[in-house]
């Protein structure tokens, strides 16, 4: 990894760069700058793929096939400082056709990238949803809950279960959502409604 | 308030999206209304639940060491595809390049496109002829004689029913008689006939 550009533009203006600057240094070839946007952004892009597929090993293939994306798609952004909402758009996009159009895939190295409590459970299901070192009728009813959570979930109509998942689980910001759904605030608002409101029928004898 | 309109309201204001005026407006239904406090909790319980999902433990600076040599590697393979594809893919290079189509298209058009007539006929060399032969399905060929009489009138047949005698001048709308009749040979025998 390049040494990182955000750390000398933070040097020489006091604060760390916006997104619209990182954006514009790597259209003019610094690619470090890029490497600043990974690590800014790849914990939520990782996390909105997790909440989408339920899976670590994709959840870790779709950040990194859609940060592919979007570099090599960079030149397309329209606005500079929506970044963010840009990328976990690919990411959603990414995440909701995995299963459909799953292609071969150079593996990442899971026991590398994961913690030693993550490395041997990352099959997706229930495991993943279990609290470890928890007694186990408290495992079991965690990993229950999980795998009746991510049905719920999936049962969603798209728009609210992003809205849902960014906003009300990874509590992006509404503006972010908004980008990354290529919708309004209001309309974000609307789909964590009827999202909220259908989860809470679908969860009704868990809340 | 409507239960759509308050349950709109407490999601908006668990999620601290609600408005000044409005969230004193619910916060005083809350205090009069048990229900309205029961659907509060019930959307607080969600949102903790929905909150509690955990997350894996990833080593962060390993995944973007990674996810940083993947970039370098398919930036290595073949750049210059890869810049012309991002070149081709600007919005004001697509415009450009549709746009140059279409007056290429439109000149080759006016310049190689049917000619007017001109005053004298032409009359195209033998060269020009060509005959084309398509064979295609054969009609179908009736097996028996054909047909000899058609004929199309009224039935009566309502009328002549015993059952229907009585009323034979009150029935104002009678089927009409179509009897398509062909002629039969002499060999075959009446029990044949196709009507």
């Amino acid at each position: 990894m390049k040494e990182s550009a955000g750390d000398a533009v933070e040097a020489s203006t006091g604060g760390p760069p916006s997104d619209a600057d990182l954006v514009a240094r790597v259209l003019s070839d610094d690619r470090a700058a890029f490497d600043e946007l990974i690590r800014r952004y790849q914990r939520q892009a990782v996390a909105v793929s997790f909440r989408l597929l339920g899976n670590t090993q994709d959840a870790l293939e779709v950040t990194q096939d859609a940060f592919l994306k979007a570099y090599s798609s960079l030149a397309t952004l329209q606005k500079r400082e929506a970044f963010g909402g840009w990328l976990l758009r690919i990411v959603s996009n990414l995440s909701l056709n995995f299963r459909r159009g799953r292609r071969t895939r150079r593996q990442l190295p899971l026991d590398d990238l994961l913690g030693p409590a993550e490395s041997h459970g990352a099959d997706g299901g229930g495991s993943e949803w279990m609290a470890a070192g928890a007694d186990p009728v408290r495992r079991l009813e965690s990993a229950e809950m999980g795998r009746r959570l991510q049905e719920a979930l999936k049962e969603l109509p798209e728009k609210q279960r992003l809205a849902i998942v960014m906003f009300t689980i990874e509590q992006m910001p509404q503006k972010q959502v908004a980008e990354s759904l290529q919708c309004s605030v209001e309309a974000v608002k609307w789909h964590v409604f009827q999202g909220r409101k259908k989860l809470r029928e679908l969860l009704k004898g868990y809340i | 308030m409507l239960n759509d309109d308050l349950e709109f309201s407490i999601t908006q204001y668990l999620d601290g999206s609600l408005d000044e005026t409005k969230r004193i407006a619910l916060e005083a239904q809350l205090a009069a209304d048990p229900e309205a406090r029961a659907l509060l909790a019930e959307h607080r319980a969600l949102g903790d639940l929905l909150q509690s999902i955990p997350l894996p433990q990833v080593r962060w600076e390993k995944l973007s060491h990674h996810i940083s040599a993947a970039i370098d590697d398919q930036e290595s393979a073949p750049l210059t595809h890869a810049s012309w594809w991002i070149w081709a893919r600007m919005p004001q290079v697509a415009a450009i390049a549709a746009s140059v189509l279409l007056v290429t298209g439109l000149a080759m058009h006016f310049l190689l496109g049917p000619q007017p007539p001109s005053s004298r006929p032409v009359i195209p060399g033998p060269n020009l002829i060509a005959s084309i032969s398509v064979d295609g399905p054969s009609e179908d060929a009736p097996d028996g004689l054909p047909v000899t009489e058609v004929s199309i009138g009224p039935g009566g047949s309502y009328a002549k029913a015993s059952s229907l005698a009585p009323y034979a001048d009150q029935i104002e709308v009678r089927p009409a008689r179509v009897v398509i009749a062909a002629g039969i040979p002499q060999e075959q025998p009446p029990s044949a006939f196709p009507f």
